[in-house]
């Protein structure tokens, strides 16, 4: 039997994006007081006000990088953090604020904004300079990814626990039809209605197609996707090529990007 | 199932105490360890070269590994075992002295008793020199069952090659005849031979008697089509090639499915596996 | 095998009556779609029912279950509570779709959580009417004859129960007033007519024999590929497949101690981590790879170890695969590669 050789030092990093995998830890009712008392939390963005970067065994970062100054910090957080994890669909993949991370999309919109001089307005400094949304992955390593909009407890715990007793997590790809059908649910593709199960990678537990919502792809892209053969089924139920790709880019973020290879 | 079945199972698995650690490359790791239960060690000593065992670690999983120590000798088994994956990375934080769980032996294992009276060409690359190992152990160890044995092993580097001592000592006694070979020899201190495996058939070629011999290989799959066309060139019977494969498993006997290759089971039918079942499991190597 | 008769209006009397042996269970229509979901009456089940979405191994096999849990001291196995399951309204291609897995799981070297679910379970089977999806004909698995405790015919104004085990003949024997094994000529003769009338509803047929050379002389057919470009890997053939068994096993510890549960989840060889192997080497990295393991598994190899294929014709790939890839498509893809003149009749 494996034993925890030492508690170790866990750091919480928020980013750009609605905060809601920090809410999502803060809200795990029945393990919260675990997650607090099982590892040294030295930094939790949400929960406290002291705001330095310590060094951590563990480090888990939440949202996508949009200003200079954050990049800064991300890079400080790994240096000082033996594993990095990105935590929810904004930090593993850029999140929905990564559509309007095409250069020209971005440079269009900044200038809208602030003008074509490109005059900063003063808390820029504050903040940094902004700049297109990316996930971590981007400008750092990455040790593990936790995706999810919001990250759901189910599979969080099993894989930060891992962590936190220094084992390595497995991952094993499947997407959320496969839990969907584990529960005994029937499917919206083959009842001509949208649904993305095949395409995201599970962890949910299908909860959205359990209570009958199609499943809009929040935990971010299955390993094993078949991009061409989805779309051409999104068609056959009567998107069109472009709204099909369009609800496929909606929580794909980079590797969507890279996978329906720039076009719209 | 009566209780006492249920309790003895399977997929339980037993006790075993490290009795010694070494490390064999810079990423491989021997392991010698017996059963705390000297009942158990007793009755799971009987194993074929060949076979492997399941190692349990509650908390992180379970993962086959080949046995490398041969049944003539049952006080011990031994493991040689790289460091690939979480199972293995928490092998390597035990030590002497430590316990972890193991079930089996599993898989067909190598027929020695059809081998008998035969010249036996083994072939290695990498990693395959571990489960081969028990077979030579095996065949030093009744060395009298068995006509002349050649032994061809092949390694990426020289640092990557395993239980190279304990193979030029059988050779040293003349127990076997050994060619080494490393892919590279980056420090340029290496004395054996440079280049693939395949080439050490030069060596032997003109001393095969393809009527009576046996053929046995581990390697990296790469390796085994390349081995094979050699084998096929000296006209050893295709019947008469056996080679151990490599598959994912789970359980080891059979049930969860990950090992299957057609309709056989790697866990079950394997891992060893003669050239007939090549021509008819297209997916095997 | 013994042979009784139960009045139609009866059977809500045994059903209550079997509520008192065990845990009842059986097909539940929820929206457009049946399920096995337990029920504690008659009125609760809808017997008239196609197909379920997963199908009895979720009893045997369930989608994912605990087979040790562990502290730092000891290893101890977890065996479901040892109460009776009564499943109803099993059609024959399910009940061989069990005879399947005991063969997998207790033929050769016994798996003790599936026999502990296995012993604990009575399968109570019902006969049913074929839709164009149904294939069990092809099979060989449209009529059952054993693996079932007892097997309901549905016939005009009665049932015709087979029984078939001890087990089945004590539930009929402690609710014997309900049965009567006075079986006439005239319910021989509607039995006939009913299993006439029934084989000649199949409206697709496989010639599933001559499978097994065909794959294997199709074996480097680009129909695979063709296949392989479409599948999703989602896993969803696997997983509806009443024989599919394959599982993955991930050990979960818990955080605020040192202890934990080792957990068995179905898995599918469709899915792209399947033949991966530590150090990264993967044995089938592409989809084509993974479907040909699939239907050759199925279709070829276990027709050569056990006589049959490890298709029992339920027809549920074909109901749930969301892009049209499943036995009846495959085989007829790989027929018409080699030969023109359709083999297979699909009257749809």
């Amino acid at each position: 039997m494996w034993s925890r050789e030492h508690k170790p030092i866990v750091g919480v990093f928020g980013f750009s994006g609605c905060a809601g995998d920090q809410l999502a830890i803060l809200h795990m009712e029945d393990a919260l007081v675990d997650f607090f008392t099982s590892a040294d939390i030295k930094f939790f963005h949400m929960a406290q006000s002291h705001q330095e970067v310590p060094e951590v065994d563990i480090a888990l970062v939440e949202g996508s990088i949009n200003t200079s100054k954050q990049l800064e910090e991300l890079k400080e957080i790994r240096q000082k953090a033996k594993i990095v994890v990105s935590l929810g669909t904004c930090a593993c993949y850029g999140g929905i604020q990564y559509l309007g991370s095409n250069e020209d999309v971005f440079k269009e919109r900044m200038e809208y904004v602030y003008g074509k001089e490109g005059k900063n307005p003063e808390f820029l400094d504050l903040i940094g300079q902004p700049q297109a949304a990316e996930p971590i992955s981007k400008y750092i390593k990455v040790d593990v990814m936790i995706p999810g909009c919001p990250i759901a407890p189910e599979n969080f715990i099993p894989i930060y626990t891992k962590l936190i007793s220094g084992l390595i997590p497995q991952k094993y790809p499947y997407p959320v039809c496969v839990e969907c059908k584990f529960k005994d649910n029937d499917c919206f593709l083959l009842k001509g209605k949208y649904c993305l199960g095949p395409v995201t990678a599970a962890g949910c537990d299908a909860i959205c197609p359990s209570i009958d919502v199609s499943c809009v792809g929040c935990f971010g892209p299955y390993e094993g996707s078949n991009y061409p053969s989805m779309i051409d089924k999104l068609m056959e139920i009567g998107l069109t090529e472009e709204e099909a790709k369009r609800k496929l880019r909606m929580f794909g973020g980079d590797v969507l990007e890279k996978n329906l290879d720039g076009d719209n | 199932m009566n209780n006492k079945e249920r309790k003895n199972h399977q997929y339980k698995a037993h006790s075993a105490e490290i009795l010694d650690l070494k490390d064999l490359s810079y990423d491989t790791r021997y392991f010698k360890v017996k059963f705390v239960d000297p009942n158990i060690q007793e009755k799971l000593g009987e194993y074929k070269p060949g076979q492997f065992a399941i190692f349990s670690i509650p908390g992180v999983g379970e993962a086959p590994f080949s046995i490398s120590s041969t049944p003539t000798r049952q006080s011990f088994l031994e493991f040689g075992i790289r460091k690939v994956g979480s199972i293995t990375e928490a092998l390597y934080k035990l030590k002497i002295g430590d316990k972890f769980d193991i079930r089996g032996p599993y898989g067909n294992g190598f027929e020695m008793d059809k081998m008998k009276d035969h010249d036996l060409i083994i072939v290695s690359g990498g990693l395959g020199a571990v489960p081969l190992r028990s077979l030579l152990l095996y065949a030093c160890d009744k060395r009298e069952d068995f006509k002349n044995v050649y032994f061809l092993n092949g390694a990426r580097t020289p640092e990557d090659m395993l239980f190279r001592e304990d193979f030029m000592a059988m050779h040293q006694r003349e127990m076997l005849e050994t060619h080494l070979t490393v892919d590279e020899d980056p420090k340029g201190d290496w004395p054996y031979h440079i280049g693939v495996v395949t080439k050490l058939f030069e060596k032997i070629a003109d001393r095969v008697n393809n009527k009576n011999t046996y053929a046995i290989m581990c390697g990296p799959p790469i390796m085994y089509k390349f081995v094979i066309k050699e084998l096929l060139k000296l006209k050893i019977p295709k019947e008469k090639i056996f080679m151990t494969l490599e598959r994912r498993m789970k359980c080891g006997q059979g049930h969860c499915g990950h090992c299957a290759i057609g309709g056989v089971y790697t866990c079950l039918d394997g891992p060893v596996f003669t050239y007939w079942d090549i021509e008819r499991l297209k997916e095997l190597i | 095998m013994k042979t009784y008769k139960l009045p139609k209006d009866k059977f809500p009397n045994f059903i209550n009556f079997l509520s008192n042996k065990g845990n009842l269970y059986g097909p539940v229509k929820q929206k457009d779609q049946h399920s096995f979901e337990q029920v504690n009456e008659y009125s609760e089940m809808d017997f008239n029912y196609q197909r379920t979405i997963l199908g009895i191994k979720k009893f045997l096999t369930p989608p994912r279950y605990i087979t040790q849990k562990f502290d730092s001291e000891s290893v101890e196995d977890i065996f479901p509570q040892s109460e009776t399951n009564i499943v109803l309204g099993i059609h024959p291609c399910d009940i061989h779709a069990v005879k399947i897995l005991d063969k997998l799981f207790l033929d050769n070297i016994k798996d003790p959580y599936y026999e502990s679910r296995r012993n604990n379970l009575i399968l109570v089977g019902h006969s049913c009417l074929p839709d164009k999806n149904c294939i069990c004909q092809s099979t060989g698995t449209d009529i059952v004859e054993d693996g079932f405790d007892l097997f309901l015919t549905e016939l005009e104004n009665h049932y015709l129960v087979w029984v078939g085990s001890s087990k089945g003949l004590y539930l009929i024997a402690s609710a014997e007033n309900l049965f009567s094994e006075d079986i006439t000529k005239e319910d021989i003769a509607e039995y006939i007519r009913w299993q006439k009338s029934r084989s000649e509803m199949f409206e697709t047929s496989i010639p599933f024999k001559y499978m097994p050379d065909i794959i294997h002389l199709n074996y480097d057919s680009d129909v695979w590929d063709e296949f392989g470009d479409k599948c999703l890997s989602c896993g969803v053939c696997s997983l509806v497949c009443p024989t599919c068994n394959c599982f993955n096993v991930e050990d979960k510890i818990v955080m605020s101690a040192d202890k934990g549960v080792r957990e068995r989840m179905l898995d599918s060889c469709t899915l792209p981590g399947y033949s991966l192997v530590a150090g990264g080497h993967d044995f089938r990295p592409n989809r084509t790879q993974r479907i040909k393991l699939y239907y050759t598994h199925k279709l070829k190899e276990y027709i050569g170890k056990w006589g049959q294929p490890a298709c029992v014709g339920c027809g549920r790939c074909v109901s749930y695969c969301p892009v049209d890839i499943n036995v009846v498509t495959i085989s007829q893809a790989l027929f018409s590669d080699v030969y023109e003149e359709m083999v297979c009749d699909n009257n749809e």
